[in-house]
């Protein structure tokens, strides 16, 4: 497997509570890698670290481009990581701007390719060639993906408008056009009906096989996790009882305690 | 030294009043997330108040000033607290849901409105009172200056310790003050609970305007003379107080005003007096450079 | 009950004017008098008297009204406040009928100099208007300082004109400039707080200029202000009754009798074509990279961030070039007058500023023409009244925050569609 996050010793700490403690796997790229447990199994503070948004007090994330670049997220700000390390996200609570239209949302996406293109903006305001074909570009990608998650419908519609379902796509959509090396997607699936889970598998593992990168998943939803996951790691506490392929992770009797808790000690025997 | 000392009496006299507004701000940006511009005008509304109740008991009562200041306190924290509560009522519970600018626009119209109000109502002109409260206490004889707290002084620590200990124990200990308290960090669910959000937060802005009322008592005897301009620089200052201790913390209110009385009372000492406003100005940017949400406030964890 | 109905807006009405009673009673019924051995009080018991009265009236008034709707019209729904847009056709003429409007003022029969002043005074206040618009409208940024920078511009054009004998239009630039390095200082540290933390220090940051402005003397002359500032001339040729030799006249070039009105006519065209260079600055920027980023910042800062976007950049140039706009308007500011003080500077300058953007409805460019002509146009005619004026200006805030609390016109015109080529 070709390594692309490595996450080794990773301890991070609220206020005494270790929300991390000495955390390490890897994910590689082309694969899907989902991060499962109960709740409060620092999941999303995971995520956190990883996209700079959190600073972690011990440990290494390190993250490996194609072209053999190394990055050290840990000591990274959140918005240097996703420009330079290329991290995509999208959030637990969808995180979209509600106000500007669904093509405004991922043309903003596409911010610092266009910046420089339009060398700050100046070319623009002078009307410069190079501008309007960096945009017309831009607005080729916007298409790409909203055609991948069926969003060409809806492109001028405002971003707030769109139903539930078709707002966390979009936000997938949006992550992509920054065209990351790694997605991160926190509980993408939270508030889909089967039938949109079973569409965002499929948009999952398009993405995983078209685009080469490397998927990491926070879910809750089993049939997302198990249908598309090629590595499990699993969380409680904020350390790593488990780390396999869904196979394994299925009848690890650590993941079920995890889950469903110790049985009663004094119960009485069942009886037949 | 001497002198220094006195300075320090005087500014945490000032600091005081500047507490007391204070406290009006930062509770109610604690529980309905707006700065009330509005609130330096109640403050200023509370020193016409009660310089006028004062006059009226003396000029008919006769009998002691104290009489006098007791009346005149009375009355402006009853009239204040009406002001406070009418202007809740009108101008801003109908903009609750509106978007986050409406009711600070609809607070400075107010604001601009009560200025001018008094302006015409009372006329432009200052209004000096002759000295209350006179004398007071000598602290001790230095070499070049004898520092000294006069009576007013004591009775504003006072007061402003009595009134913050009573209200500090009305939000620990009552229903009022635990609905508050929950109002304040999830208004939804403390509706859901049955809490009667409404009432509670005209409580907030009733107990703040009284509060400022009181601070303007205190700055008619204590300074004599006010005018209808008093409440945007002493607002400004209280609001400045407020975020240096951090908004929401009232604690924290007290002691970012007793900060800035200090600052300005020590700066126009030992430095000008012209630039007073300025020091306190560039106090408040450093210590926000530092500490983002002031010296006692709480940390602001958006959830990412 | 069938009386009931009745009874319910009266009893309404009662109390209202109960509440009215108390409240006027110490303020307007009792009053201070300023005599020869200091204070007394003077009762006016017939103001409480109409106080009252005009409120219990007011009050069932306003009921009766409210339900008189109530009845003939279905509660219409309480939807998330979007826009109150009219259509793109119509947007696009009201704007350039406005425009041409306001290029064709000055030559309407009706147009005397009196309404070109005061056209030009509401002008100003709509390029304020736009300027702040790029940092509150867009960029979401509470600023409720940008007096200052109003203020930058103006002394900074004073002083230069006056130190350097640079003529009108070689310090215009300049001004800008300079308001624009005091927003980069000023907002370098101050821009990473949180909303509400950013409004009080950039308040504290206006009325701190103001207070530097009046006393540091030697620089600014303090109170009493600079006086004598050069006016602007067109390619050179100036607008006085004479010229001083090697110098031409504007009437002298055109051979047409001398009048004072060219010069208000001038500055006139003057600030229109400041004001309709800032608008179509900030119309094509937001079609820019940097302007989407701005609106973007203020949805959601946070999904920025995890966008690349850096948030500090981002808001520095919204901030600056916002102030540089008010540095551009504060140099015709004192370009016009001739004579600038502190006192033009306070923080009820920025507040109206503020009200105008939020009140034209964040974003909309017509709106803010309309708030201005509403907020400043409107007082400026009742003038006379001049004390009721400013309590006027203040109830106008209230009540239109009241009726309308998106602003007047507040609509966001995306900058982008699919499905147009490039």
């Amino acid at each position: 497997m070709s390594p692309l996050l490595e996450v080794s010793g990773l301890t991070i700490r609220f206020g005494g509570l270790a929300a991390i403690s000495d955390l390490s796997f890897t994910a590689a790229r082309g694969e899907i890698t989902a991060v499962i447990g109960p709740n409060g199994a620092g999941k999303t503070t995971l995520f956190n670290c990883i996209t700079g948004f959190y600073r972690p007090h011990a440990g290494r994330l390190r993250l490996q481009h194609p072209d053999g670049s190394e990055w050290a997220l840990e000591r990274m700000r959140d918005h240097v990581i996703a420009a330079r390390a290329r991290v995509g996200r999208t959030f637990q609570n969808i995180r979209l701007f509600p106000r500007m239209t669904v093509i405004e949302n991922l043309i903003v996406a596409q911010h610092r390719d266009l910046m420089r293109a339009s060398v700050f903006s100046l070319a623009g305001l002078l009307g410069l060639g190079r501008y309007r074909t960096a945009e017309r570009e831009a607005l080729e990608l916007s298409r790409f993906w909203l055609d991948r998650t069926g969003l060409l419908g809806f492109a001028n519609s405002e971003a707030g408008s769109l139903p539930y379902g078709h707002q966390r796509r979009l936000e997938i959509a949006r992550a992509m056009c920054t065209r990351p090396v790694v997605l991160c997607l926190d509980e993408p699936a939270a508030g889909l009906n089967p039938h949109e889970s079973a569409d965002l598998n499929l948009l999952l593992r398009r993405i995983r096989d078209e685009e080469g990168i490397g998927l990491l998943l926070i879910e809750h939803d089993m049939s997302v996790v198990m249908g598309i996951s090629d590595r499990i790691v699993v969380l409680d506490h904020g350390i790593l009882i488990a780390e396999g392929t869904p196979a394994e992770i299925r009848g690890n009797p650590a993941v079920i305690r995890a889950y469903l808790g110790e049985p009663e000690s004094d119960q009485p025997a069942e009886e037949c | 030294m001497d002198y220094f000392l006195q300075q320090v009496i005087n500014g945490l006299t000032l600091g005081a009043i500047y507490g007391l507004i204070a406290i009006g701000y930062t509770m109610v940006y604690g529980i309905v997330g707006m700065i009330n511009f509005a609130h330096g005008e109640i403050y200023m509304l509370g020193a016409f108040i009660s310089l006028i109740a004062y006059l009226f008991t003396s000029t008919i009562g006769g009998g002691s000033v104290a009489f006098a200041v007791l009346v005149a306190l009375l009355a402006t924290m009853l009239f204040t607290s009406l002001w406070g509560w009418v202007v809740e009522r009108v101008a801003y519970r109908p903009l609750r849901g509106a978007p986050r600018l409406a009711p600070l626009i609809s607070a400075i119209g107010v604001s601009i409105l009560l200025q001018n109000f008094i302006q015409i109502s009372q006329g432009a002109r200052v209004k000096p009172l002759p000295p209350a409260i006179e004398g007071g206490l000598t602290l001790f004889h230095g070499n070049s200056f004898t520092v000294g707290i006069s009576w007013l002084q004591i009775i504003i620590f006072v007061l402003t310790l009595a009134l913050m200990g009573g209200f500090t124990w009305v939000i620990a200990r009552t229903p009022l003050g635990r609905a508050q308290r929950a109002t304040e960090q999830d208004r939804k669910m403390a509706a859901l609970l049955g809490i009667d959000v409404d009432r509670v937060i005209s409580a907030t802005f009733v107990i703040g305007a009284a509060l400022a009322s009181v601070a303007g008592l205190m700055v008619t005897l204590y300074y004599g003379v006010i005018d209808f301009y008093i409440g945007f620089l002493a607002g400004l200052k209280a609001f400045t107080a407020a975020v240096l201790g951090g908004i929401g913390s009232l604690p924290g209110a007290m002691l970012g005003g007793l900060l800035i009385g200090l600052t300005e009372s020590l700066w126009s000492a030992y430095f000008s007096i012209e630039y007073k406003d300025v020091a306190t100005f560039l106090i408040l940017v450093g210590v926000l450079l530092f500490r983002p949400t002031g010296l006692l406030g709480r940390p602001d964890v958006e959830k990412v | 009950m069938a009386a009931a109905p009745f009874l319910l807006p009266l009893r309404d009405a009662a109390l209202a004017a109960v509440v009215a009673f108390l409240l006027a009673l110490p303020l307007l019924g009792v009053r201070l008098v300023d005599s020869a051995n200091g204070l007394s009080l003077a009762g006016r018991p017939e103001l409480v008297a109409w106080a009252v009265g005009i409120v219990f009236c007011g009050h069932l008034l306003l009921q009766l009204i409210r339900s008189g709707f109530a009845r003939f019209k279905p509660r219409r729904q309480e939807t998330a406040p979007t826009s109150s847009r009219p259509p793109r056709p119509l947007r696009l003429i009201g704007g350039w009928s406005l425009a041409l409007f306001a290029i064709a003022l000055p030559f309407f029969p009706f147009a005397d100099r009196t309404l070109i002043d005061k056209a030009t005074l509401v002008l100003i206040y709509i390029m304020l208007g736009w300027g702040l618009n790029i940092v509150v409208g867009l960029a979401g940024l509470l600023d409720l300082g940008f007096v200052a920078f109003y203020a930058v511009g103006a002394y900074s054009y004073a002083l230069l004109s006056q130190t350097f004998a640079l003529s009108f239009w070689s310090c215009l630039p300049l001004a800008g400039l300079m308001a624009g390095a005091f927003a980069l200082i000023l907002g370098f540290p101050v821009l990473r707080l949180r909303g509400d933390y950013l409004a009080i220090v950039t308040m504290g940051f206006g009325e701190t200029v103001r207070i530097v402005l009046q006393n540091w003397q030697s620089l600014t002359n303090g109170p009493i202000g600079i006086s004598g500032i050069e006016r602007p001339t067109l390619f050179g040729l100036s607008f006085k009754a004479y010229a001083p030799p090697g110098e031409q006249t504007f009437a002298q070039f055109f051979n047409i009798p001398f009048s004072p009105d060219q010069r208000i006519t001038f500055l006139y065209f003057l600030i229109l074509a400041l004001a309709l260079a800032t608008n179509l600055f900030t119309l094509r920027i937001r079609r820019l990279p940097v302007g989407r980023a701005w609106e973007a910042l203020r949805e959601d800062e946070i999904a920025c961030r995890s966008l690349g976007i850096n948030p500090t950049t981002i808001k520095l140039s919204a901030f600056v070039l916002g102030a540089m706009f008010a540095g551009l308007a504060g140099s015709f500011f004192a370009t016009r007058q001739g004579f600038i003080s502190p006192e033009s500077f306070t923080f009820l300058e920025s507040a109206m500023i503020v009200a105008i953007v939020v009140l034209g409805g964040m974003g909309s460019q017509i709106g803010i023409v309309l708030a201005a002509v509403l907020l400043v146009g409107i007082p400026e005619w009742i003038r006379d009244l001049e004390q009721y004026r400013m309590l006027a200006f203040g109830g106008a805030m209230v009540l239109i925050m009241l009726w309308k609390p998106s602003g007047l016109l507040s609509s966001r015109t995306p900058t982008i569609r699919l499905g147009e080529t490039a």
